[in-house]
């Protein structure tokens, strides 16, 4: 296969410009793709080229096929790299892409339709003895033989759309009153995200710890697993937090779980950078979830720990190169964690919240990543995900990877819009999160963020202090100041030691 | 100057280079010192009225105002209320105007970024007026449905 020299990404935010900066160094051309509501984004700038592909909804830009491969025709690129989300999953996009002449960076098209049909990927692995949880994704999908298979599987019941992914769409039901009552919208909502409305039962398995295994895999049939990543703190469904190594595995629990993330994806006869997740109960038995495949947003954590760069890896797979290391090359090394910053307001309900970033200063210091989509001036549209960046930091152990994220996460100044910032300190914070006792619900055992308390007076005395030191501004423009001490404009006395 | 933040009203006055009064007691911003440091440095982003400040590791909301408007805020009755959490639009209008409506129940929803958030009644009365209709776009501010609490019904 001949050598990348130019890739579209299909794709926007922060993992947009995670492609693009990988590309750079590796002295690829990148072509973006934007909608209206993305003409001033970061990710336009900074690819080399750049091309508007559709209204503001994603439904008519980043979900349309054909105008992406229509931008890619007239960029003349040789590959396309799907990111996450959109239509990272979807197989006819992968097919499309082939078949118009350029390398998708990522698995063929029947692997990404087998993995996203939760069913046959369910059998397809339990062929090769990855274990799975008990459940229902039969084709009779009428209000009474979902509410008798309920039944049979037993409360508490997860509902999940079949074409599912990301956490979407999920509900957890207690009762077979409670399932009733949650049926319809959890079909409505599946409609809406992914245009089907098949739902599939599983049994909730009780506090369990989310841990996935990353997968490579070239396409001479070599796959190598790059460990676990635990993301067990989540809300909703949504990973918040992610780290590796998770503190719940031994090394033999850690051995059987890596080789089944590796199995799960031979089964699939995988190609390229895939994950495999399983929920982990307290007894430490494990079941398979669902297979990613695609880069995870939690990626970094990885790369962290081992020093390499997964994007780099999935387009020299793309060119056909075998992989360039043997599994026992492979040895982390210290502890990473990530932290999700979202546009959302912890103060009422975690209510996304869109608007103008008006000053965004990420963190810096040692063993501190801060992959962002955005930056001071920045729109942070209503139509898409509310992530705006992830800060990741690491450290010998976990306890310095977990002090790292505090600190850098007390650096990173966002003003404009509510974000998750304090909520996310909270969380690194706390009791269970410091001892590392954590599963899946531990967000409702942390609690809510306190109320919004008010400023100390002499807070309010220094964000008066900023704000008249701020040129006066009108609703267009946003005035941004900094109280920066200034030992020379002091009038109280002080000497240098 | 006057702002508002957390629901109070404060009247902030400076008296000097690094000294301010804060409701009437005297404050020293303190960042004009030597030992200032990240934990006292305030950062301010100012639009028209709405000030976004992060000041010793929060972040605060507040909002400029003039006297005038100061001293009617003191005196504002609290109302059934609802204004949408986020921008975004209302697919499903659940309420009429003259409706009974229980604590808790849903009025309305508003999705924005694939998620549905419902607004739900905060008290026990009736729909008094209702603002939007499905496919309306909505922001935070104005209220979209007001209930006149029940008065036999204490929240």
């Amino acid at each position: 296969m001949p050598p990348i020299r130019s890739v579209l990404i299909a794709n926007r935010g922060e993992i947009a410009l995670r492609v693009i900066r990988t590309c750079r160094a590796m002295g690829i051309r990148t072509v973006a793709v934007y909608s209206e509501a993305d003409a001033e984004a970061l990710h336009v700038r900074e690819a080399d080229a750049a091309r508007l592909i559709g209204k503001a909804p994603s439904s008519e830009s980043y979900l349309r096929i054909d105008r992406i491969l229509e931008a890619a025709k007239e960029a003349s690129v040789d590959a396309i790299h799907p990111g996450y989300g959109f239509l990272s999953q979807n197989g006819d996009f992968a097919d499309a892409c082939a078949s118009a002449g350029f390398t998708f960076i990522g698995p063929k098209g029947d692997v990404h339709r087998l993995m996203g049909d939760k069913k046959a990927a369910r059998q397809q692995v339990q062929k090769f003895a990855v274990p799975v949880v008990p459940g229902y994704d039969g084709e009779d999908q009428s209000d009474a033989r979902l509410a008798a298979e309920a039944s049979r599987i037993g409360f508490p019941l997860m509902i999940k759309p079949s074409r599912g992914g990301g956490g979407k769409g999920m509900h957890v039901t207690n009762s077979a009153a409670e399932f009733e009552a949650v049926l319809p919208r959890a079909r409505r909502e599946s409609l809406s995200s992914f245009g089907s409305d098949f739902l599939v039962l599983e049994r909730f398995v009780s506090k369990p710890r989310h841990v996935e295994v990353q997968v490579l895999f070239d396409q001479h049939g070599k796959g190598v697993h790059l460990f676990e990543r635990e993301c067990s703190v989540q809300r909703r469904h949504q990973k918040v937090l992610e780290e590796t190594p998770s503190v719940a595995l031994d090394a033999d629990l850690r051995q059987r779980l890596c080789a089944a993330g590796v199995a799960a994806a031979a089964a699939a006869n995988y190609t390229n950078a895939g994950t495999v997740e399983f929920l982990l109960d307290s007894s430490g038995e494990f079941y398979f979830l669902e297979m990613n495949t695609r880069l995870q947003v939690e990626h970094p954590v990885t790369e962290m720990t081992l020093g390499i760069d997964l994007v780099r890896l999935q387009i020299e797979i793309s060119e056909g190169k075998p992989l360039p290391f043997e599994q026992w090359q492979l040895n982390p090394r210290g502890h990473a964690i990530e932290a999700r910053l979202n546009a959302e307001d912890p103060h009422h309900h975690d209510a996304p919240s869109p608007g103008r970033i008006l000053h965004f200063e990420p963190p810096h210091g040692p063993f501190v990543r801060c992959d962002s989509g955005v930056a001071t001036g920045s729109v942070v549209p209503e139509y898409y995900d509310p992530m705006i960046a992830k800060i990741i930091a690491s450290g010998p152990t976990r306890d310095a990877a977990r002090a790292a994220l505090i600190e850098a996460l007390r650096d990173l100044v966002v003003l404009g819009i509510a974000t998750n910032r304090e909520k996310l300190i909270q969380i690194l914070e706390s009791e269970p999160f410091r001892s590392g006792r954590i599963h899946t619900g531990v967000l409702d055992e942390i609690g809510p963020l306190p109320a919004e308390a008010p400023p100390s007076a002499e807070d309010l005395a220094r964000i008066v202090e900023a704000l008249e030191a701020a040129p006066s501004a009108n609703g267009a423009t946003a005035a941004v100041a900094e109280t920066v001490p200034d030992p020379w404009a002091a009038t109280s006395s002080w000497r240098l030691a | 100057m006057r702002v508002k933040v957390a629901g109070h009203v404060h009247n902030v006055v400076r008296k000097s280079a690094t000294e301010f009064e804060v409701d009437g007691v005297p404050v020293s911003a303190g960042s004009a010192s030597v030992h200032a440091t990240r934990h006292t440095r305030a950062f301010v982003a100012r639009e028209g009225d709405r000030v976004f400040a992060q000041v010793g590791g929060r972040n605060y909301r507040l909002t400029v105002m003039t006297r005038a408007a100061a001293e009617a805020a003191e005196h504002a009755p609290m109302q059934g209320e609802l204004e949408a959490p986020m921008p975004g639009r209302v697919t499903r209008v659940a309420v009429a105007v003259g409706d009974a409506v229980k604590r808790g129940q849903e009025l309305i929803v508003v999705e924005a970024m694939k998620m549905e958030n419902a607004l739900v009644a905060p008290t026990d009365g009736v729909v008094r007026s209702l603002a939007v209709k499905v496919g309306d776009m909505v922001a935070p501010g104005p209220a979209l449905v007001v209930i006149e609490p029940d008065p036999e019904s204490a929240s």
